[in-house]
């Protein structure tokens, strides 16, 4: 499977003044990618261009061929890519077992109601039982943050993208993270995609999307 | 889980915020449910009311033509050269047979009737009741009549169906019966008996004189004495302390006028139905000589009072679910500003748009559901209140739009002459006691949930073009 975008440019109020002009990119099955630049610099707008929440004002994003537009954006976000978001985006009125239910639920997985599933799955991140059960503004940040990794990971979506996935968890946890997303990509075949600022955490990923002066540039990262 | 479930956990999650849309939507709903309540029981009292209210039916004689009658031979009296006594003007009191008055009594709609035959007679042995300025209060065996026709005698069906106005009543003996018919049995009053010592079981003598000057004698058997609230005329004959009631047939014989009937009362079942019998009357009557009028008024009067309840209750219930509506509405509005983060992160997990309002519907539905439960429960402790101060306005309204003149013996009459019937017709209302059983019906209960739905449909409405204007990007970018 092939995530292309595909000469896509934005601006938010004339075309002389816009973000990134004419971008080409592709993005494989199978791999980790790195999308590096400094705040501000429209890494977090590109996502949602990725995540389906919302269309460029020019170009256009497509999977094996086949455009977002053409496959509609609801149907996209709910089966083919799911979002972790740099603010984690929790449902605060509900517990970290209820928001992952509603991810399954909403994404129609086969997993849906599956209880042990969704306690399995937030254990994988560091949330036990008695985590699980509290409502997610009872926990802290760290612990807010594996919740949403945990609700991204459980739709199996074939499009994984991390928007500053690790920057509220200690060194320790944002590795083990890493090294979810790697074997997402390598040992399930998925399209993983981080977005971060932070140089060495982007060495890690199979390749890196430098982002700067409103260029790209894809590069092949060298793992060290 | 379903948009359904994510409600329930929502509204569950936010306590505060949801016991203050319960509360709210259980006042707007608890003024829906009065208005109900209230239309519904104005309703059933218009028709309770009216049926109470009654109409009746009078036939009499004709004025007009008993009038003309009376001119035409006052001009021929006059012209006449060789009349050298000035007779009084007559007014002809026209009668129809009672035969007629039976098949009309037996027309559909038809409750009861009283027949009232009048004669005007003079007392012989006793002295007729009269003014303090003329008065000749003669002794029990003194022959002092005064005038000529001094007594008037009210023959009727029953005293019962005339003494409805509370203005009589029986304090000794008995009243007239319908087996009184053909007797000699009278009731007079109680002023008449004092001035005259007459008891029940005395008997008196009236004398009447026809149009051929001819005096026929009468004896009356005093079986009852009423007393009378109508006060005293200055004229003896009007004075109704001196009216003497007795069967109908009574004043038939004294007149000679077996089966004649001069004045009748038709109580209907059915005031609605008056028109329909008026008409159907008419056509076993002489419409020159007799006349059948009816008093449909306070019927109308009461019935149009009740309709304007009815529809002042139905107004109220109209512009509360307007209000309700639009209340709930600018709230769920004001909510979903509150809650477009929440909107956002679902609309990001693949959740459609049309869900998320069905979110917000369901929410809506559970929250009116306990309003209705609550507007239900309070709905049926305050319809006895409100079923209480409707039927005592009601017949408040009924009391005061009265006429003074219900039942009542014959009064007037021509003097001299063969006596008058009751002209025109008189409203009797016989007012029933009202006992307005008013409950919350589960027709009652389906209405208020109608509007329920109809207020959480309009007020999600106008939420949803918020909904589906917002941009997820936008919302998560911003938060």
């Amino acid at each position: 499977m092939t995530l292309a975008v595909e000469n896509l440019s934005h601006w938010y109020t004339t075309p002389d003044e816009a973000l990134y002009k004419d971008v080409n990119l592709t993005f494989d099955n199978g791999k980790f990618y790195a999308i590096v630049g400094e705040s501000g610099s429209g890494k977090t707008t590109l996502l949602s261009f990725l995540a389906g929440l919302d269309m460029p004002a020019a170009g256009d994003i497509s999977i094996d061929g086949k455009s977002l537009k053409q496959m509609g954006l609801t149907n996209y976000r709910r089966t083919r890519v799911s979002t972790i978001f740099q603010s984690y985006n929790l449902l605060s009125a509900m517990t970290a077992f209820q928001n992952v239910a509603t991810a399954l639920e909403i994404t129609k997985s086969e997993h849906a109601g599956d209880k042990e599933f969704i306690f399995a799955s937030l254990a994988q991140v560091g949330i036990d039982r008695t985590k699980a059960v509290k409502n997610v503004q009872k926990l802290s940040g760290g612990e807010q943050q594996r919740v949403a990794i945990a609700r991204s990971l459980v739709v199996d979506a074939p499009i994984v993208l991390a928007d500053e996935a690790t920057g509220n968890l200690d060194h320790d946890n944002s590795i083990k993270i890493i090294e979810l997303f790697e074997a997402l990509a390598h040992e399930h075949g998925k399209t993983v995609i981080l977005i971060t600022h932070d140089r060495e955490l982007a060495k890690m990923a199979d390749e890196q999307v430098l982002l700067k002066d409103h260029q790209f540039t894809q590069l092949t990262a060298t793992k060290s | 889980m379903n948009f359904i479930k994510r409600a329930g956990i929502t509204l569950w999650a936010k306590k505060g915020r949801t016991i203050l849309l319960m509360v709210t939507s259980s006042v707007i709903l608890l003024f829906v449910m009065a208005g109900l309540i209230i239309q519904s029981a104005a309703l059933q009292a218009a028709k309770t009311a009216t049926n109470s209210v009654g109409s009746t039916v009078t036939l009499t004689t004709n004025r007009e033509t008993s009038f003309k009658a009376m001119q035409s031979a006052m001009s021929s009296t006059s012209s006449d050269s060789d009349s050298t006594t000035t007779t009084r003007p007559k007014m002809t009191e026209y009668t129809t047979s009672l035969s007629s008055v039976e098949k009309i009594a037996s027309l559909s709609n038809v409750a009861s009737y009283n027949i009232t035959n009048t004669a005007q007679v003079a007392a012989s042995g006793f002295s007729a009741v009269e003014s303090t300025s003329n008065s000749m209060q003669g002794g029990p065996s003194g022959d002092t009549s005064s005038s000529s026709s001094d007594i008037s005698i009210s023959g009727v069906s029953t005293t019962a169906a005339t003494f409805t106005s509370g203005e009589e009543k029986i304090v000794s003996g008995r009243g007239i019966k319908a087996s009184d018919q053909d007797t000699t049995n009278a009731v007079i009053s109680q002023e008449l008996a004092k001035s005259n010592n007459l008891s029940v079981g005395s008997t008196i003598t009236v004398k009447y004189t026809n149009d051929s000057s001819e005096t026929s004698s009468y004896k009356l058997k005093i079986v009852g004495i009423y007393k009378s609230t109508t006060s005293s005329s200055s004229d003896s004959f009007r004075d109704p302390s001196n009216t003497i009631y007795t069967s109908y047939t009574m004043p038939n014989t004294i007149k000679d006028t077996k089966d004649q009937v001069s004045n009748v009362t038709f109580i209907m079942s059915d005031s609605s139905k008056t028109k329909s019998f008026v008409k159907e009357a008419k056509k076993d009557i002489n419409t020159t000589q007799m006349q059948i009028s009816s008093d449909t008024s306070m019927y109308e009067q009461t019935a149009k009072q009740m309709k304007t309840v009815a529809s002042f209750a139905n107004k109220i219930v109209w512009i509360v679910t307007i209000a309700g509506a639009l209340i709930l509405g600018l709230i769920i509005i004001l909510m979903t500003r509150e809650r477009r983060r929440e909107i956002g992160i679902l609309v990001a997990l693949g959740e459609s748009k049309p869900k998320i309002i069905g979110q917000y519907f369901v929410e809506m539905v559970i929250v009116l559901l306990v309003g209705l439960g609550v507007a239900t429960a309070s709905g049926q402790a305050a319809s006895g209140v409100v079923s209480k101060q409707l039927v005592s306005q009601s017949l408040t309204a009924s009391q005061s739009n009265q006429t003074g003149a219900n039942g009542g013996g014959a009064q007037g009459g021509t003097p001299g002459g063969n006596g008058g019937g009751r002209m025109g017709g008189t409203m009797r209302a016989t007012q029933k006691a009202t006992t307005l059983k008013t409950v919350v019906t589960p027709g009652t209960i389906l209405e208020l949930g109608g509007v329920a739905m109809l207020i959480a449909v309009l007020s999600v409405a106008g939420a949803s073009s918020t909904i589906l204007r917002m941009q997820p990007k936008k919302i998560l970018q911003d938060d």
